[in-house]
This record gives C-alpha cells, sequence and structure tokens, in this order.
C-alpha cells in the first residue's frame, strides 16, 4: 500500500468522521446545543460524533508526526505548527463528551504550540515565508521588495508570533484572565490566523484553497476562545439569580 | 451496551470510508529491482588515506575543477599533485602541485571525520589532467579528469537526483553511471539534482553517499565531474558545502556553468528564497547570455511536478525563463522520470521551456500522475533513470536511460531562432 493509497483512505475517513460530527448535531439540533446536552446524550450512548472527533484528531496528530519525520528544514518545528488543528479536533471530542474545561485547555495549547512554532520559524527566515512577503508584496502593493526587507520584515513577525503564544500561555495561567487584554489578544491572534490562511489563495490563486482551508484551525481556534471566554465575562457581569452550573464553566 | 455498539458502528464506518478510499487509490508503484552482486573495491577509510573522492566543478570548469576527499584522522597537509601526463604516483614527476584551500573536522558529532578540498586553478581547456591526493604520507591512485571544452564544442553529460535512501539500488545507478560514461568518453560530467542523502546532517549517510560515489570512477581511474545542486533532504545543511566545497557560496549553492562557449547552465537552490536575490540572479544571468545557443537551468524541486505539488519555482522562476527562452530545465525530487510538453504561460506552447528529469539515481519510485496537463505530448513512468544530454550545434538531445541501460524516453530540440548576436 503506498502513501497516495492511505492518504486517500484517511480522505475518506476524514469525511465520514465529518458527517458523523454533524449528522447527531443535526438532528437534536435542540436539545444538542449545550455541552451538558451532549455529556448527557453521550452517556446515554446518543451519538458517535465524538468518536469521530477523537479519530479526526488522532489523524491530524499522525500527519503532524509524519510531517516531523518527513520536513528536513527545521523538523522540531513541524508537529507543533500543526498544533491548532489536531488540538481542535480533540477539543471538539472532549466538548462533546461534556468536558468545557478541558476543551479549554486543548484550544490554548494547540494556539500556542502553532503560533509559537510559526513564529520560531519566522525568527529562522523560512525561506518559503521570505518569498511569501515578497510575493504578497508584489502582486498586492505592486512593490519590489528586496530580499533583506522581507527578511527583516519576517523577524518582526516572528517576534509578535512568539510574543502572543507566550501572552495567551500566561493570560490562561492566571486567575483574572479574561479581562479586555485577553479579548484583545484573541482578537489580534484570530485576525492573524485566518490572514495568513487565507495568505495562500493570495500567493497561489484558488488553486491554494486546500492549502487555506486546513489552516483555518489557526483563527478558528483563537475566535473559539475567544467567544468562549467572552461568554464567561458575560454570564460573571450578569446578576447571579441562577446557580452556576453554566457547563462552558466546568471546573 | 448502546454505547458500545455505537462506538462499533462509527468504527465500523470509519474502516469501511478508508478501505474504499484504498481500493479507489491509484495504483502500479513498480517495485522491481535487481542487486548487482558484485561489490567494487572501495577506499578503506583509515589513517591519512584519501578515500571517498569527488571532483566538482561550479562556473567555469574549462579552468577550475576542486578535487576534495575524507580522511579518518586529520592530516597535517593535504595537497593534490598533478600534471598533463600520467606519472603513475611518483610525486617527485608531477609538474603541479596544490595544497589544500580548505580542510577541517565536518560539522558533525560522530563519526569524527575530516575533509580537504583542494581548488585548481587556471587549467587548460579540453585537457586531460593526472593527480593523486596526497595527506601527510598517504598518497591515493592516480587518477585523472578532462576539463571542460572552450569555443563551440559538442559534448554530452549525466543529469540525475535523488541518489538516497536506498544503497544498492543507488550503487547500481551508479555502475549504470559508470558503464555510460566508459562507453561514452564525450560524457563530461555528471549535474545532480539535489537530495544525496535521506538526512544532510547525518555524516554517516554521507560517508555512504561518498563510498558508493567511487562507482563513478572508469577501470582506467578516469573521475566523472559532479556539478551539485541542493535538495530539500539537505536543507540547510553544512556537510553539503563541505562536500562540495561552497558550490556557488557557503548556503547560497546557486551559480551559472558554463560548459564551452554555446552551453549555459543555471544551477539554482530550491531550500532558500526563490523570489528575493535569487531571482534576480538568474535574471542578470539569462539576460546577460542571451546569445548563448543552449540554456538550460537546475534545481530540486519542480515547477512541473509529476507527483507533488510546484514548488515556488514555477511562481519565481518560470516567468524568468519563459522570457529569456530557456531550452530546458532538469528537476527532481519527485521519484519518477517525467518530460512534460513544451509550457509557455502556464499552457502546452511549442515555443515553451520543457521539463525533465524528477530524480532517480537509486530512490525508490513513486507513482506518478499521467493525468496532469502538462503531461499531455511528454512522458511519465515510475524508473530509477539518468537523464544523458548530447549537446550539438545543431541540436539538443535528452535521452532517459533506466538502470538496465534501456533507454525510456527521448527528446530532441533545435536551436531557437531567438537567440542572435
Ligand atoms: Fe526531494
Amino acid at each position: 500500500m503506498s502513501a497516495a493509497h492511505l492518504e486517500r483512505g484517511a480522505a475518506f475517513a476524514l469525511f465520514a468522521c465529518a458527517l458523523m460530527v454533524l449528522m447527531p448535531a443535526g438532528l437534536g439540533a435542540a436539545n444538542m446545543s449545550t455541552a451538558q446536552a451532549n455529556h448527557t446524550a453521550a452517556a446515554r450512548g446518543f451519538n458517535v460524533a465524538w468518536v469521530a472527533a477523537l479519530f479526526a484528531g488522532a489523524w491530524l496528530l499522525l500527519t503532524a508526526l509524519a510531517a516531523w519525520r518527513v520536513e528536513t528544514w527545521a523538523p522540531a518545528l513541524a508537529a507543533p505548527a500543526h498544533g491548532a488543528r489536531y488540538c481542535a479536533a480533540f477539543a471538539l471530542a472532549a466538548w462533546l463528551l461534556g468536558r468545557a474545561r478541558i476543551a479549554q485547555g486543548l484550544l490554548v495549547a494547540g494556539a500556542v504550540a502553532t503560533f509559537a512554532a510559526h513564529g520560531l520559524e519566522a525568527l529562522l527566515l523560512r525561506a518559503e515565508f521570505v518569498d511569501y512577503l515578497i510575493g504578497a508584496a508584489w502582486r498586492v502593493l505592486g512593490w519590489r521588495v528586496s530580499q533583506g526587507l522581507a527578511e527583516g520584515a519576517l523577524l518582526a513577525i516572528g517576534v509578535m508570533d512568539v510574543a502572543a503564544a507566550a501572552l495567551l500561555l500566561a493570560l490562561f495561567g492566571w486567575r483574572k484572565r479574561r479581562g479586555p487584554a485577553a479579548i484583545a489578544l484573541l482578537g489580534w491572534m484570530t485576525f492573524w490566523g485566518f490572514f495568513t490562511a487565507a495568505a495562500r489563495i493570495v500567493d497561489m490563486g484558488w488553486g491554494n484553497l486546500p492549502e487555506a482551508m486546513i489552516r483555518v484551525a489557526n483563527g478558528a481556534v483563537p475566535l473559539t476562545l475567544l467567544l468562549h471566554w467572552r461568554g464567561i465575562r458575560q454570564s460573571e457581569s450578569e446578576p447571579r439569580n441562577e446557580p452556576r452550573n453554566d457547563p462552558r464553566n466546568d471546573r | 451496551m448502546k454505547r458500545h455498539a455505537n462506538i462499533l458502528v462509527a468504527v465500523l464506518v470509519l474502516a469501511g470510508a478508508a478501505a474504499v478510499g484504498v481500493l479507489t487509490g491509484p495504483t502500479g508503484l513498480s517495485d522491481e529491482r535487481q542487486a548487482n552482486p558484485d561489490p567494487l573495491p572501495e577506499t578503506v577509510l583509515e589513517g591519512t588515506t584519501p578515500a571517498q573522492w569527488r571532483l566538482v566543478w561550479t562556473t567555469d570548469p574549462a579552468h577550475e575543477a576542486t578535487v576534495g576527499w575524507t580522511t579518518a584522522e586529520a592530516a597535517k597537509t593535504n595537497a593534490v599533485f598533478f600534471d598533463t601526463e600520467p606519472r603513475q604516483g611518483a610525486l617527485d614527476k608531477y609538474r603541479h602541485q596544490q595544497a589544500a584551500t580548505a580542510t577541517g573536522r565536518y560539522s558533525a558529532r560522530k563519526p569524527a571525520l575530516h575533509y580537504a578540498s583542494v581548488e585548481l586553478k587556471k587549467l587548460r581547456p579540453g585537457t586531460t589532467y593526472w593527480f593523486v591526493m596526497v595527506s601527510d604520507e598517504s598518497v591515493s591512485r592516480e587518477f585523472h579528469f578532462i576539463t571542460a571544452p572552450e569555443g563551440d564544442a559538442e559534448f554530452k553529460f549525466l543529469y540525475g537526483g535523488d541518489s538516497r535512501s536506498y544503497r544498492e539500488p543507488r550503487r547500481e545507478m551508479n555502475r549504470r553511471l559508470r558503464a555510460l560514461f566508459t562507453q561514452d568518453p564525450e560524457i563530461l560530467a555528471l549535474v545532480h539534482g539535489g537530495d544525496y542523502v535521506e538526512d544532510g546532517d547525518k555524516l554517516e549517510q554521507w560517508v555512504e553517499w561518498l563510498t558508493d560515489h567511487e562507482l563513478t570512477v572508469t577501470a582506467q581511474g578516469r573521475m566523472l565531474p559532479i556539478v551539485p545542486a541542493r535538495g530539500n533532504h539537505e536543507a540547510d545543511s553544512v556537510i553539503f558545502d563541505e562536500v562540495f566545497h561552497n558550490p556557488g557560496g557557503k548556503g547560497l549553492n546557486y551559480y551559472a556553468t558554463r560548459l564551452g562557449s554555446e552551453f549555459l547552465l543555471v544551477n539554482l537552490n530550491t531550500e532558500i528564497s526563490a523570489g528575493g536575490d535569487q531571482a534576480a540572479f538568474l535574471e542578470t544571468t539569462l539576460k546577460n547570455h542571451t546569445t548563448v545557443r543552449w540554456q538550460c537551468a537546475n534545481y530540486h524541486r519542480p515547477a512541473y511536478p509529476a507527483v507533488k505539488k510546484p514548488g515556488s519555482a514555477l511562481k519565481y522562476w518560470v516567468p524568468v525563463f519563459e522570457r529569456y527562452d530557456l531550452d530546458v530545465a532538469l528537476e527532481s525530487d519527485g521519484h519518477t522520470y517525467k518530460r512534460t510538453c513544451a509550457i509557455r504561460g502556464g499552457k502546452p506552447d511549442a515555443t515553451g521551456v520543457t521539463y525533465i528529469g524528477e530524480g532517480g539515481l537509486g530512490v525508490r519510485q513513486r507513482t506518478p500522475d499521467p493525468e496532469r496537463w502538462y503531461f499531455e505530448g511528454g512522458k511519465v513512468g515510475s524508473s530509477n533513470h539518468v537523464q544523458k544530454v548530447t549537446v550539438r550545434k545543431d541540436k539538443l538531445l535528452v535521452e532517459t536511460i533506466a538502470e538496465n541501460g534501456k533507454q525510456l524516453d527521448t527528446w530532441e530540440a533545435k536551436p531557437r531562432p531567438t537567440r542572435r548576436d
């Protein structure tokens, strides 16, 4: 069996995963809308969505590990760079099982890993990134940017990415973490994650859509955290006339 | 119980989906190869005995060459003794000698081995040089090589890439290179498209590669010069530069090779920025040589791949190739053999550039995708191979030859009418 066979097999299985995650959610939309309902549903043996999510996570993790084996330039950074992808799938599985706290931790870990790894790759002046900058400057702005200038910009981006990862980690570990600073940081990471994913299309045209799609998690993970944390802030600022058993606060 | 049943259902659905994917996947991976049981003597790496020799050509092979070798122990002195006549290793008879330009320990914790590189300069074009490598008291056997010709010369060279990972097939291919080189003295050199070893930072793999490279020397002792390009498995490997003596500059590894007055080979590095300084270099080089009859490029990751996705060459180099009417681009990395149709502006166009290669100097071959539009009128297949390029005044001929010597493909070009003084 060649790698092409394996890849195709996994692609079909992943497709089945997506269907299995979506189907029960669609069927029981009313009572599946909260993690609590899912928790009950999973306990009753109602759905198979979490198995599918777990499988998707396992496959994405496997491809990340394969990238680490196959990548010849800075291979140690390949697996963490994929962090947002597999952590998102694992977080979904945890959430479907009603483990919101674990899901949140996984999302933070994924975002931190991806931003830190990409930041380090930028600081090491990854050739692909240098060429993205040169290409984007030419295509979007019509500027001929020298390699030296592009490398300078890349160093700045690297510092920014590593700083964002470190800040997110610090804020997550800090009890009063969900202040406006955290929201602003996540807002930036969401923008930057989606922006760099979309840059693949700017760089190589719509043929590169799959390249962009697979990186959607880089923005979607901070976005999920952003919505989650903002939700918690809002529920905390509301008058406390109901018991605090919001599953999103599951600690 | 119900929960278990559901998990079972999920697993069955996934397994079924995976099976459908696997069964409908592409087929036809060629995996047959013959092991040649006759091992040739190789130089034993001990003391200061010069072993694992290589003769490197870069910008001006009519006048310059670099001889490099490996020793187990560090020698105090390393030099090449050379002459235009055979001297059978009698050191006092050689009319020229040149001390090492660079020596040192290879950048690896183990094994602890040493390299010596000797730049030979001011050589005469089209001339046979006889030489020995000397490290302290140890003298190699006598070898010879022929410098590149000058003027409007006719000659041949070999092109191949991807000699990594599988030793026996690589040795088999090296024997094929030697057979071609022996049969056809018109062959000047091997142009290598990169991916020598699996991990360019592992010296033990280079030791194997270099040992196997000894097999390319003819029985008469003629050394096959190598024109190296960096592949992704060399990534940012320092050992690559130690083995090949920084071709095109340390860590940069892009340079133009002139073979005779009418053949230009631009060697590029797909492992560093393609769109920055290198694109400028390519533009300047082709612009300064518009009247040279034959123009060719050599780099690792393909612009028009048979297996993977296009590399940055497609975006940054192909427009330059087309602007200056490059004849052929030699590409590696895919582990198949391939020849595209002539391409211009992303479409088949008889005036365009043809892309040949994909790498088969011993690496396990993959299954190419023959459905890609640029193979209409071209050729793809799975077999270890080498390209023999024949340079004539009236034509450029590229033959793809399998490890058993069988011809897999041929392609011919006429001089472009756009090349004029
Ligand atoms: Fe490669």
